[in-house]
């Protein structure tokens, strides 16, 4: 199918962090029971209706009729909640890089740690000291820090859901998926974004290597589209980059953004014309 | 060349950090559950000292809650501790 045939009407502004290849999107009971009333046929036959299919019996309409309506956030963020770690680390692991050096500096102190106050124990009792207890102990101490802080980064997360002006929900015609169809629906056919972004990456940029900033304007349309590519570590964005859009007005923080990729493409581009 | 246009019902979604922000919170909070782990290390040594008293999970998962919230004003002491100590920070406005 044809990139152009996917575009609906623009949105005046909007933003998003787009991939350039629409087909290749990246970012892309127990036990209790209650009693449920004369009408209920469990209660008919005498028996009891747990909550768990009461819960079920509530929760999967609510469900529905939440998609049904187009709130789909509202299913989205429990469903988030339960899978959501497996993402993110899927997301993250990739990206963790293994220093020996900190490892070597971490088993040293976790060491001196142990040994220090087993030391200590075990001229301290009168009786015999078994190592096991301070494994147990200093296990348990280092237990306790690290769900303390996932406690403490839950409690943050939470925070900031709740106090930022950030929106975290959107109307699906201002979502990524949306722009990117009308990015590609309002280039000519032979402006390919896909491509623009590929030959892009290609450049050493300021984000980096092999990242650069485009910009495009689609002629008869008046829409100005940047395109970024922004390869970071992950082969599958360096090989297609990835496009920013923006058109009609940005909100402030959007502008920002805008004024500080233009301005880095304008560097960009006079660097390059004093290369030539 | 006229852009096309919009049809259909939009629907409402979570933006790209909206989405991450829940997966973070999704993380952090399966670790904090792993409090179990807490428990069993407690209660193991329980056996050994008898003055100990034996964890639930409930009871470990609020302890580790509670030891959390304990963090969280250490840390908030130490970040404002931090700004206070930087010059230039907090300029006067009322009366000398």
């Amino acid at each position: 199918m044809p990139l152009n045939d996917l575009g609906p009407e623009p949105t005046p502004g909007a933003w998003a962090t787009l991939h350039p290849d629409a087909h290749r999107y990246v970012y892309a009971g127990g036990g209790s029971s209650v009693d449920a009333g004369g009408g209920d046929p469990g209660a008919a036959s005498g028996r009891p209706v747990s909550k768990g299919c009461l819960g079920f019996g509530v929760v999967l309409p609510a469900g529905f009729g939440a998609l049904a309506v187009g709130a789909v956030f509202l299913v989205e963020i429990p469903v988030r909640l339960v899978v959501g770690w497996w993402l993110h680390l899927a997301r993250t692991l990739p990206e963790v890089t293994v220093a020996p050096a900190t490892i070597a500096w971490g088993v040293g102190a976790a060491l001196l740690l142990a040994g220090g106050p087993h030391l200590l124990a075990s001229r301290v009792r009168e009786g015999r000291w078994e190592a096991r207890w301070t494994a147990l102990g200093v296990g348990l101490l280092v237990f306790l820090f690290a769900t303390s802080i996932a406690g403490l980064g839950a409690i943050h997360q939470v925070a900031w859901i709740v106090g930022s002006d950030r929106p975290i929900v959107q109307s699906s015609w201002d979502s990524t998926p949306s722009h990117l169809r009308r990015a590609c629906g309002d280039l000519p056919e032979t402006e390919d974004v896909a491509e623009l972004a590929r030959a892009a990456a290609d450049r050493q940029g300021p984000y980096g290597r092999g990242t650069t900033v485009d910009r495009v304007v689609v002629p008869h349309t008046g829409f100005e589209y940047v395109v970024l590519a922004r390869p970071h570590e992950r082969p599958e964005l360096e090989e297609h980059g990835f496009v920013l859009c923006v058109d009609g007005r940005p909100s402030e923080y959007e502008a920002d953004m805008l004024d500080e990729i233009l301005a880095l493409a304008a560097k960009e581009r006079v660097s390059e014309e004093g290369a030539e | 060349m006229t852009p096309a246009a919009l049809a259909g019902m939009p629907m409402y979604v979570l933006t790209d950090l909206g989405e991450l922000r829940f997966d973070a919170l999704s993380f952090l909070v399966l670790l904090l559950l792993l409090a179990a782990g807490a428990r069993v290390l407690w209660n193991t040594l329980a056996r050994d000292v008898p003055r100990m008293p034996t964890l639930t999970y409930r009871r470990a998962l609020a302890g580790v809650l509670l030891l959390s919230l304990a963090f969280y004003v250490v840390l908030a002491m130490i970040s404002g501790a931090r700004e206070l100590m930087t010059p230039g920070a907090w300029e006067r406005t009322g009366c000398r």
